[in-house]
C-alpha cells in the first residue's frame, strides 16, 4: 500500500480530515478555499484530479445537476452563462449566471425535477412562479423570470452576495436591537407579501439572506410550495423541511388553518432564535420536534439569554402562541408592536389571567406538572384527613412523607432536565422514583391487595409515551419488582394466585405497550424516510 | 473492458446500424456504468441494503428491448439515456419498497427516445454545441472508466466513496448509514480514494 501520510508535519490522524476538507471545497465549488488548502498541504495536489473527476462523475448522475469546478469553465443554459455554483438547497442547485443581453449577473435556481414531472405540474409551478415574480419589494428578492431551457425548470433572481441568517445564527445569538430590527424589516416583507395573496409557509432563517450590506433579503417564498408539490406530489400536506420554525398548525398538517398568522408564528420563532441562539423547539428527529411544537410550550427566551427585556419576550411569545387567534393578526403589527418596543414607547401587556399562566406553566414542564396534579391532591386530602382525625396521623406521616419525597424528587429531575443533554437520565430517573416511591407507599398502607397497585399499570403505560422501548422495558420490570417486594412483605399469603395474576397483568402491560410502540416507530421510521430524502435537499437548513 | 477514445462512437454507430456483435459490446463496456447509476439512485432512496443486481439487470433487459427506439447520436445521449432508464426503474423500485401505489400521469414515463431535443433529454449540458466532439466523446470515455474503475472496488471502498463522493453526504452521515464510527469511515475512505487514484492513472497512462 503506497504511503498515505506525507512527510511534512501534519500529524497523521489529522491527513483524512485535510483530503475531506479539500473535497468539500471541491463540492462547494470554492476556489479560493481549494488554493488556501493547496498551499497550506501541498501533497493534496495529487488528490486533486481523482476528487474532481468523481465530484463531476456525481454531477452525471445527480439528477440532472451539473457541477463547475473553475471559474473559466462556463455553461451555457440558454440566454445565460453559468459561472459557478452558489450552493445547493432547497429545491435544486443555485447558479451564479451572466445574463449577457442585460449585463447583469443573476442566481438562477435550477430545480431537480424528477425526471417524470407531468405537464400539469409544471404548469402549476409556472403560475406560481408567475404570481411570485410580481412581489417588488426592498426586502424580497425578485424573481425576474421563470422558464424551461432543455426541458429543466428553472428561475432567476437577484444575485445577493452574502450569507443567510442561518449561517450567521451558527455564531450564537444576535445583539438584541440588532435582531429587533432585522425582524422589522422582515415582518415588513413578509406583510407585502400577505398584502399580494401570498402565505409563505416556510419562513425560516435559511431563507433569510443577508446582503453586503447586512441587509436582510427573503428568499423563495410562493414558490417553496409549489417546487415542493412539484418534486413530489405524494407529500403534499406531509411535513416537509425542518419543522422547528412551523407553526402548530402547520406541523400538525392542517392545511386549511394555514394563514397569515403562520407566517407570523414562523416570525416569532426566527426572533426567538436571533435573541437565544436556538429555536423554541428542537429535537433529536423531525417527528419529535413535530410533537414538542403541538404540545410544549417554548421556555422563555430569558432563560436562555437573561438580557432579554420582559416586554420583548412577551412580544417574542405571543407570535409564538399555540391558537393562531393568540397571535398577532398580522405581520404589520407585529412590525409595528417591534417598532413601540424599540423607541421605548411599548405600553405593557394586560397581565394574561392566572388560569392561562398555570396552563402555559405545566405544557413547560409536563413531566412533573403532571405528576404533582396528582400527587398534591392525594398529599392535601390526606393532610386534611390527618387534621380532621388526628388519630390517623402516625399512620398517615410516613405517607405524607413519602409523598413529599416524591414531590421534592420531581422537581429536582425536571429541574435537571432543563440543562442541556441531560433529557434521557431524567426520564429514568423520573421513572424509577416513581416506581420506588409507589412501593414504598403502599407498603405502609400494607396494600398489597388493594386497588392501588393498579398504579403500577399506569406507570407503564406512562412509559409507553415516551415511545422509548428500553424505558418500557424498565418500567415493567421495575413494577414488577416493585409489587413482587410489596407482596413478599404482607402477611396474608392465602390468596397466592392473586398476586401471579397481577404479575402476568403487568408483564403483558409492558409487552404490549413494547409492541404498539415498536408499531408506531416503523411506521414512523417509514415517514422519516421521505423526511431525511426532502431533508437532504433542504440541507442548507 | 476499457474502451478507449473513439471506439464508443463507433460501437455506437455500428450497433445503431444493426451490428448485433457490437451492441453486445457497448452494452458489456456499459455494464459498470448502468450498475453505479443503479447503486447510487438506490442509496439516494435509502434502500441500502436493497441487492442492486436486479435494476441493473432490468434496466440492461429494458435497454436491449427499447434499443430500436434509441434516438440519440452521441455517446453522451447512450449513456444519458442509459441512466433514465435505471432512474425510473429506481422510483418503481421504490414504490414497490413503500407499498405506496399511484396510478397517475407520472407513469407516463414512456421509454425516452433519447432524443435530444425532446423535453425529456437527460444530460442536456453535454448535448451543448458549444463542446467540441472529443470532448464529448472524452467525458463518456472518462464517465465509463470512473464507474468501471469504482466497481472494481471492493464492496466497503465503494460504499463510502458513493456516500462521500458521489453523493455527497457528511461523513456523519456516513458514518450512520454504514454502521460504523465517523474516524473508521474516514480511514477507509482515504484508502478507497487512494485505490481508485491508482486504478485511474493506471488506465489513463494506457
Amino acid at each position: 500500500m503506497e504511503n498515505l501520510i506525507p512527510s511534512g508535519d501534519a500529524p497523521t490522524d489529522l491527513w483524512p480530515a485535510r483530503v475531506d476538507e479539500y473535497l468539500n471545497a471541491i463540492q462547494r465549488g470554492d476556489l479560493a478555499e481549494q488554493q488556501r488548502l493547496l498551499e497550506l498541504e501541498p501533497e493534496l495536489a495529487r488528490w486533486t484530479n481523482p476528487l474532481r473527476e468523481m465530484d463531476e462523475f456525481a454531477g452525471v448522475l445527480a439528477d440532472r445537476t451539473v457541477s463547475l469546478q473553475a471559474s473559466t469553465e462556463t455553461i451555457q443554459f440558454g440566454k445565460y452563462e453559468l459561472r459557478g455554483e452558489l450552493g445547493r438547497g432547497g429545491m435544486g442547485v443555485v447558479f451564479q449566471a451572466y445574463q449577457p443581453d442585460l449585463d447583469r449577473t443573476v442566481a438562477l435556481k435550477m430545480l431537480t425535477a424528477s425526471t417524470f414531472a407531468t405537464f400539469d405540474q409544471r404548469r402549476r409551478f409556472s403560475q406560481e412562479a408567475r404570481l411570485a415574480s410580481r412581489i417588488r419589494h426592498p426586502h424580497i428578492v425578485t424573481i425576474h423570470e421563470v422558464g424551461e431551457f432543455g426541458g429543466q425548470p428553472y428561475f432567476t433572481m437577484d444575485f445577493i452576495s452574502g450569507t443567510s441568517l442561518s449561517a450567521q445564527l451558527r455564531n450564537g445569538p444576535l445583539p438584541i436591537d440588532k435582531a429587533v430590527h432585522f425582524l422589522i424589516l422582515i415582518a415588513k416583507a413578509v406583510e407585502h407579501l400577505h398584502a399580494n395573496g401570498i402565505v409563505h409557509r416556510d419562513l425560516k432563517p435559511s431563507n433569510v439572506l443577508l446582503d453586503q450590506a447586512g441587509q436582510p433579503c427573503l428568499v423563495d417564498f410562493g414558490l417553496a410550495r409549489a417546487v415542493d408539490e412539484f418534486h413530489d406530489p405524494t407529500v403534499t400536506g406531509t411535513i416537509l423541511g425542518t419543522p422547528s420554525y412551523m407553526s402548530p398548525e402547520q406541523a400538525a398538517g392542517r392545511v386549511r388553518e394555514v394563514t397569515e398568522r403562520s407566517d407570523v408564528y414562523s416570525l416569532g420563532a426566527i426572533l426567538y432564535e436571533m435573541l437565544c441562539g436556538r429555536p423554541p423547539f428542537v429535537a433529536d428527529s423531525p417527528f419529535d420536534t413535530v410533537l414538542q411544537v403541538m404540545e410544549r410550550e417554548p421556555l422563555p427566551p430569558r432563560h436562555w439569554n437573561r438580557l432579554v427585556p420582559k416586554d420583548l419576550e412577551q412580544i417574542c411569545l405571543r407570535c409564538l402562541e399555540k391558537t393562531p387567534a393568540g397571535r398577532y393578526p398580522s405581520a404589520l403589527e407585529l412590525a409595528q408592536d417591534l417598532e413601540r418596543w424599540s423607541h421605548g414607547e411599548y405600553p405593557s401587556f394586560p397581565s394574561r389571567s392566572p388560569v392561562i399562566k398555570l396552563s402555559r406553566t405545566i405544557r413547560r414542564h409536563p413531566a412533573a406538572a403532571y405528576r404533582l396534579l396528582g400527587l398534591v391532591p392525594t398529599f392535601l386530602i390526606l393532610l386534611a384527613r390527618c387534621l380532621v382525625v388526628p388519630s390517623v396521623w402516625s399512620f398517615y406521616s410516613p405517607i405524607l412523607a413519602g409523598l413529599g419525597l416524591w414531590m421534592g424528587l420531581s422537581l429536582i429531575w425536571e429541574w435537571q432536565s432543563l440543562k442541556p443533554g441531560r433529557q434521557n437520565w431524567t426520564q429514568y430517573a423520573f421513572l424509577l422514583t416513581d416506581i420506588a416511591s409507589l412501593t414504598t407507599i403502599l407498603q405502609v398502607e400494607r396494600a398489597a391487595n388493594v386497588s392501588h397497585v393498579t398504579a403500577y399499570v399506569l406507570i407503564i403505560l406512562m412509559a409507553g409515551l415516551s415511545l422509548k422501548r428500553p424505558l418500557i422495558w424498565v418500567a415493567g420490570l421495575g413494577c414488577i419488582a416493585g409489587y413482587l417486594d410489596l407482596i413478599l412483605q404482607a402477611d396474608d399469603v392465602n390468596a397466592w394466585h392473586v398476586p401471579v395474576i397481577m404479575i402476568i397483568v403487568l408483564m403483558c402491560c409492558t409487552v404490549v405497550t413494547d409492541y404498539q410502540v415498536r408499531r408506531l416507530s416503523i411506521w414512523i421510521r417509514t415517514k422519516e424516510e421521505v423526511f431525511s430524502v426532502q431533508r437532504s435537499v433542504f440541507r442548507k437548513s | 473492458m476499457a474502451v478507449d477514445s473513439s471506439q464508443l462512437a463507433d460501437l455506437l454507430a455500428l450497433a445503431r446500424a444493426g451490428d448485433d456483435a457490437a451492441r453486445n459490446r457497448l452494452f458489456e463496456a456499459c455494464r459498470s456504468f448502468v450498475a453505479v447509476v443503479a447503486k447510487v439512485q438506490l442509496h439516494r432512496r435509502l434502500h441500502t441494503k436493497v441487492d442492486p443486481s436486479d435494476l441493473v439487470q432490468q434496466s440492461l433487459l429494458e435497454a436491449h428491448r427499447g434499443f430500436v427506439d434509441f434516438q440519440g447520436g452521441t455517446p453522451q445521449d447512450w449513456l444519458a439515456w442509459l441512466k433514465q432508464i435505471v432512474q425510473h426503474n429506481a422510483i418503481d423500485a421504490d414504490k414497490h419498497y413503500r407499498g405506496a401505489d399511484r396510478r397517475d400521469l407520472r407513469k407516463e414515463r414512456a421509454l425516452a427516445t433519447g432524443d435530444p431535443t425532446s423535453s425529456q433529454a437527460a444530460g442536456w449540458v453535454a448535448v451543448d454545441p458549444g463542446l467540441s466532439p472529443s470532448q464529448v466523446l472524452m467525458n463518456s470515455e472518462r464517465e465509463l472508466h470512473l464507474a468501471a474503475a469504482i466497481e472494481s472496488l471492493p464492496d466497503d471502498y465503494q460504499q463510502v466513496i458513493l456516500l462521500r463522493n458521489l453523493e455527497r453526504l457528511p461523513f456523519d452521515q456516513v458514518a450512520e448509514r454504514m454502521n460504523r464510527t465517523r474516524g473508521a469511515c474516514q480511514m477507509l475512505w482515504m484508502r478507497a480514494v487512494e485505490q481508485l487514484r491508482t486504478q485511474l492513472n493506471h488506465e489513463s497512462s494506457l
